[in-house]
């Protein structure tokens, strides 16, 4: 699942990963995507950090509340947050925007095999 | 993580220790019983030959009287009865020692002590016997048998000395049995105390193995009620497998996993502070820039993504897929405007933004330009491009940078369609003078307004609108936009505002107009 307030990030990370054998739901509204998340369906989710309305951060903790289980990653283009963030991995991982396919690839599957 | 088996009852460890000790305990019960019956059966078998010893007694003075009465009464009756007073008491005495069935009464062979008391009896009673078949019914057909003084006085003797030796025997086994009671006794006070002892090591058993790990895990859960998480249930169980085990390092994991939720919920919050502490900082020192480069890698990844999707997969397979080229394009558009915003800016910051003033027609502008509108929208938006110029000068002649206005003229536009579902977009341009008071020659100025029929300003948003710092509205590229356009104006001395339409005129109350102002 891919959660992104600009679409074209969305259908881009829906091709690349649908090519390389993965199913996407993507929603560019947050708070749809909490309505419609379903427990246990996914089995990565990918939020973006900064969004109007509900941050990626808060979006986390919502959908922790639904599925305990729940594999999730932050995408943010924001050079500070990534680098702060370093602290935070190996709980939390980051995906710095833009990135390349090959590494966005390699990062997915790296995080479902964990 | 302990795995556990679900296994019965009977194969857990605590369960087939409960088993076991019920099965001593029936086990202990059983024994008792068949120990207890024996000594019952004994007792009562050996009543019944004390019972038949003495009655012994009773035939002995019976058969003395019968006899009596022969040789006093002289009567051939007494004869068959005392036929049958011998039979019955050889019949007795016989059965005493073997066992039988005497008159509804059964029997058992006489314990073997007693055999010498037994033969003693028997013997005193076969002598007894042979005088009296010798001397009296030998002689019943013809001749009335008589016995002499000196047989009849053996005879009693012998009958007496019968009778004792059947009370010798009758008290002995009478001290046989007493005996047995008290052994009877005596083991049933020791199963007693067995049963005590199981039933007592039992209790201990449950107490200790179970109970007391319980109580300790209770305690432990109370603590943890109370806050405290950093607690461990103590493993009482014995191994792995046993029930005490398990729950207990259930209960240890169950714990761990609390704190590591905690511990997750702590890192979000610590993660959240720190991206508003971030987001504090960036709005501190340069928003702008900020914003302006998360607005710039936001288009870049999708053309990379693609770019690198085409290269992998040649450009032939490409052509299927529209889509993939109309986000390249849109992308790629949306990135060089937003660069070319960013470099408007650098320079109106740097004081290197020049304007390049010549006269034109500012109503052919506007007409060209709405040309151009018209035909870009006519598939996408129902909205209609009016043109209301001034009623008493419809050729107004300007002089201004005639691109930057027509660059103004876009953004004010763009930004119409972009809020505007459905309606009109209307371009009004107004001939006034600036003020009454003011005599000089050069008072005049020109209103070009755009006023749509949109969703109107946001109050919070309207006194950031031509900042740089304007809020990324849900639809992007009109952050930098007003900013230029209001720096274009103001360096050809205008002015530029925005106003909602339900503050001019109640009825039209959609929509919102932008007006700028140029002085001629």
């Amino acid at each position: 699942m891919v959660v992104d307030d600009e679409l074209d990030i969305c259908l881009v990370l829906k091709i690349v990963l649908e090519k390389t054998g993965f199913l996407v739901d993507y929603y560019y509204n947050p708070i749809l995507a909490l309505d419609e998340f379903k427990s246990s369906f996914y089995d990565l989710i990918i939020l973006d950090i900064q969004m109007p309305d509900i941050t990626g951060l808060q979006l986390y903790r919502e959908i922790k509340k639904r599925d305990i289980n729940a594999k999730i990653c932050f995408l943010t283009a924001s050079e500070s947050i990534f680098d702060t963030a370093g602290k935070f991995s190996p709980v939390y991982t980051f995906i710095k925007k833009p990135i390349g396919n090959e590494e966005l690839i390699r990062v997915v599957n790296n995080l479902l095999n964990k | 993580m302990v795995k556990y088996h679900s296994s019965t009852f009977i194969r857990s460890r605590l369960g087939s220790k409960i088993i076991i000790f019920a099965f001593i305990l029936i086990i202990l019960v059983i024994t008792s019983f068949i120990i207890f019956s024996y000594y019952q059966s004994q007792m009562t078998y050996l009543g019944n030959s004390i019972n038949i010893a003495g009655k012994n007694r009773f035939l002995t003075s019976n058969l003395l009287y019968q006899v009596s009465e022969y040789l006093f009464e002289d009567n051939t009756q007494s004869s068959s009865k005392i036929d049958s007073a011998i039979n019955k008491f050889e019949s007795n005495v016989l059965a005493l020692k073997q066992g039988g069935n005497i008159a509804g009464i059964d029997l058992k062979p006489l314990p073997t002590e007693f055999f010498d008391d037994w033969n003693k009896i028997y013997h005193k009673w076969i002598s007894l016997k042979t005088i009296i078949t010798n001397n009296i019914t030998k002689s019943s057909d013809e001749n009335i048998g008589s016995i002499d003084e000196l047989t009849q006085r053996i005879f009693e003797t012998e009958a007496l000395s019968l009778v004792n030796s059947s009370n010798i025997l009758v008290t002995k086994l009478g001290e046989y049995v007493q005996s047995n009671s008290e052994n009877l006794l005596f083991t049933q006070r020791v199963f007693i105390i067995l049963d005590i002892v199981v039933i007592a090591a039992f209790v201990l058993y449950l107490t200790r193995k179970i109970l007391k790990p319980l109580l300790s895990l209770t305690s432990t859960i109370y603590e943890v009620n109370r806050g405290t998480l950093n607690v461990i249930a103590q493993n009482k169980g014995r191994n792995e497998e046993d029930e005490l085990s398990v729950l207990s390092n259930s209960f240890n994991y169950m714990v761990n996993f609390i704190k590591n939720i905690k511990k997750e919920d702590k890192l979000i919050k610590e993660l959240e502070k720190t991206n508003e502490e971030l987001k504090y900082k960036d709005q501190l020192k340069n928003e702008f820039i900020n914003v302006a480069a998360h607005e710039m890698k936001t288009p870049i990844q999708p053309i990379i993504a693609l770019a690198e999707v085409i290269q992998k997969e040649g450009i032939d397979n490409i052509k299927k897929n529209k889509e993939f080229l109309d986000i390249i394009f849109r992308n790629s558009r949306r990135l060089m405007q937003l660069s070319e915003d960013v470099l408007d800016v650098a320079r109106i910051e740097s004081g290197s933004f020049s304007l390049n003033k010549e006269k034109f027609n500012l109503n052919e502008l506007i007409t060209e330009i709405l040309k151009d509108y018209r035909q870009k929208i006519q598939n996408k938006k129902n909205i209609e491009f009016l043109y209301q110029p001034d009623d008493n000068n419809k050729e107004i002649t300007i002089e201004a940078d005639r691109n930057r206005l027509s660059q103004v003229i876009h953004n004010l536009l763009n930004n119409a369609i972009k809020f505007t579902e459905e309606g009109s977009i209307t371009v009004i341009v107004e001939r006034r003078k600036k003020d009454i008071t003011n005599n000089k020659f050069d008072n005049e100025e020109i209103l070009v307004s755009v006023r749509d029929t949109g969703r109107g300003i946001h109050p919070k948003i309207l006194p950031k609108l031509f900042t740089k710092f304007a809020t990324k509205s849900p639809i992007p590229g009109t952050g930098l936009g007003l900013f230029i356009s209001r720096s274009i104006i103001e360096m050809h001395d205008g002015k530029i505002w925005a106003i909602n339409n339900n503050e001019i005129d109640r009825e039209k109350c959609v929509g919102s107009t932008f007006t700028f102002s140029l002085p001629i």
